[in-house]
């Protein structure tokens, strides 16, 4: 354990500049890229298309698919929760903070966000559809997460596994980046896009007028 | 095509939009279900995602760099005449329908990147040809059915005929080619030699508003296949023709018939494509209809229509136009007993006709076999008459009605408001 906290200490720094270097990169890369201007009349509201795509478009009961798919879509909901949750401890530590509340907090979230990435990671090598739509990216992405969420619980379990935590945690940044993860920022972005255009068109009852 | 010119027409299509659609998807497969096509086969080529990773890989491979450096690690390829051939089907046998985006937790717009597969397919001569057929002739002779003038102005002459009839009027006539008038009213060719009854109802309805329009010998089909084929060019020269035709004649706006892709194509899209607005209004005529009940310009006598009705929503009319509440309003007032098809609106079933399908016989089989959700749905509604708002969903419902057997007639949306049409005297 000392020589990975010898490792997790001296190349954190790195690691947190690659993906600093990197997320920056990509993002300037993107965002220099044209936005082309829909010019149409319209008849709805973009931006309450947008608004609406961001939050209760999200919903889960708002779409069929999310209706027939409720177990992948709690999975997915506990997956990122537990994510997010696990991000926010290891700032808070980070920051010197520490607590057996928030301890406890982990040792609930982690496991079930371990547990939802897990299931789904199986999903993905069994089920016929979904080998079919997978790259080796899709593989990595999610046990980079499931190794946070392992490390969080771990850490949230015995502090002396903070070091093994830090070099998952180091690992998710560095490939960030690079693959699907990175859809953290751009699945704001599609939303966006998505709210706009059927929210101009007047596809989304909530950014349309209705007539009748 | 070369290569390099594939690649630079892929780059030259690359939008902050376009990329974020590329680099977002998450291969979750919630969307699968939400395919029609999927949804009947479980084949899955047929997984919006599938199709989209198509051109996807390739994006990956030249426009990220992971694709660059790792091209194993996010499954991109270079483009390769063998990868472009493993693209025609999957591609092809997209409608375009945009449920998958209504349906993703992201929004990825698959049909958008799908389209791009197409431009790039087009260009290196792998487009089917059958759809490439219909487009040329649309180029060459105005029509994909390869409608003359002549024959159209023969087809105006009987329209002209059975109206006389209708109204007890010998005065009256179409007037072509009358410039300065407020409307332009152009067909369909599908509706002009399949569903002639359509076009005789619009007559029937702009002679009980009373409007002032023409029709013009030259645009005498809005279609507009550059759609369907993925040429941008081509998609540009129709819209461009139609355009300088509806100038020519200083109309104040254009009225499209029952088409649903034409109606994307002029209210929506072309004036992004051509970087303008248009210097007239664009409408439908089944929203003009409603326009017209609400300001009491014609009246509809329910009693007319006493069977049950229900409504398809044309997913180039609705979830990828509006119009969802205008066709409702009319056939709420020209209808006894309408119920709706469920889902309805946004989350309507493609019936399986659309992306230029009926256009590809080749597909004929997977074109019905997709149609048995829309069977299903209007099994489950009761109906006996079975409406929508577009020539080619109308096609595409006679054939899927005949193939699962189920006795329901399909009427477009304007048939059925010029049968309860009260005359005002
Ligand atoms: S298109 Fe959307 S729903 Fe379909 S796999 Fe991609 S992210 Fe999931
Ligand atoms: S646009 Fe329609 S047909 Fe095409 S993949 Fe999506 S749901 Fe299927």
């Amino acid at each position: 354990m000392e020589s990975l906290t010898h490792f997790a200490d001296s190349w954190f720094p790195a690691a947190a500049a690659v993906f600093v270097v990197g997320f920056g990169w990509r993002m300037v890369r993107l965002l220099r890229l044209p936005r082309p201007k829909d010019i149409a009349p319209p008849k709805g509201d973009a931006a309450k298309g947008a608004v609406y795509a961001l939050t209760f478009a999200m919903l889960p009961w708002k779409k069929e698919s999310t209706r027939i798919h409720w177990v992948t879509y709690t999975a997915g909901m506990a997956m990122h929760l537990g994510l997010f949750l696990a991000i926010l401890y290891a700032l808070v530590r980070l920051a010197g903070w520490s607590g057996p509340g928030l301890d406890m907090v982990m040792q609930g979230a982690a496991p079930m966000g371990w547990a939802a990435a897990f299931g789904l990671f199986v999903k993905r090598i069994f089920k016929r559809s979904m080998r079919a739509i997978s790259t080796p990216d899709d593989f990595v992405s999610s046990l980079l997460v499931q190794g946070v969420l392992l490390g969080a619980w771990l850490t949230a379990l015995d502090g002396g596994w903070w070091p093994l935590w830090k070099v998952a945690a180091m690992a998710l940044m560095v490939y960030i980046p690079l693959g699907k993860l990175f859809h953290m920022v751009l699945f704001f972005f599609s939303r966006v896009f998505f709210g706009r255009q059927f929210g101009s068109r007047g596809v989304l009852r909530h950014a349309a007028p209705v007539s009748y | 095509m070369e290569t390099e010119k594939l690649l630079g027409m892929l780059k030259a299509r690359v939008s902050l939009p376009m990329a974020t659609f590329m680099e977002t998807c998450t291969h979750c497969g919630v969307c699968a279900d939400s395919c029609h096509l999927y949804h009947i086969a479980k084949d899955p080529m047929h997984i919006p995602s599938y199709k989209a990773d198509t051109l996807r890989r390739v994006y990956k491979r030249h426009h990220t760099w992971a694709g660059k450096w790792l091209p194993w690690l996010v499954g991109a390829r270079d483009l390769t005449d063998q990868e472009m051939d493993g693209w025609v089907d999957t591609v092809y046998q997209c409608t375009m329908c945009r449920r998958c985006s209504i349906n993703c937790p992201i929004g990825i717009d698959n049909s958008l990147i799908i389209r791009t597969a197409r431009t790039l397919l087009n260009a290196a001569g792998k487009g089917p040809a059958t759809l490439e057929e219909h487009t040329r002739n649309a180029l060459e002779s105005g029509s994909p059915l390869k409608v003359t003038k002549e024959t159209f102005l023969e087809r105006l002459e009987w329209f002209e005929g059975e109206m006389q009839d209708l109204l007890g009027d010998d005065d009256y006539t179409i007037p072509v080619d009358q410039a300065g008038v407020e409307y332009l009213y152009v067909p369909a060719s599908l509706e002009m030699m399949k569903f002639p009854q359509t076009v005789m109802s619009t007559l029937q309805l702009f002679h009980a508003a009373g409007i002032n329009f023409t029709v013009s010998s030259v645009r005498y089909d809005i279609t507009n296949y550059g759609v369907f084929n993925g040429n941008d060019e081509t998609t540009r020269t129709i819209a461009q023709r139609d355009i300088a035709e509806a100038q020519r004649l200083g109309v104040k706006t254009v009225i499209i018939s029952e088409c649903g892709h034409a109606y994307r194509a002029m209210r929506w899209e072309a004036p992004n494509w051509l970087h303008h607005d248009l210097p007239f209004g664009v409408v439908d005529v089944v929203e003009l209809g409603a326009q017209w009940v609400k300001e009491g310009r014609i009246h509809l006598d329910p009693a007319k229509n006493p069977e049950r009705v229900t409504y398809h929503d044309p997913c180039n009319m609705g979830r990828n136009g509006g119009v969802f509440e205008e066709p409702r309003q009319v056939l709420h007032g020209s209808t006894e007993d309408f119920v709706e098809l469920s889902p309805n609106r946004e989350n309507n079933w493609c019936c399986g006709g659309g992306g230029g399908m009926l256009s590809m016989p080749e597909y004929n089989d997977v074109r019905l076999a997709s149609g048995k959700m829309k069977a299903a749905q209007v099994k489950a509604s009761g109906a006996q008459v079975l409406a929508t708002a577009c020539a080619n969903c109308q096609f595409q419902l006679n054939d899927v009605m005949a193939h699962y057997g189920l006795n329901v007639r399909v009427e477009s949306v304007t048939d059925l408001m010029a049968k309860a049409l009260v005359r005002v005297v």
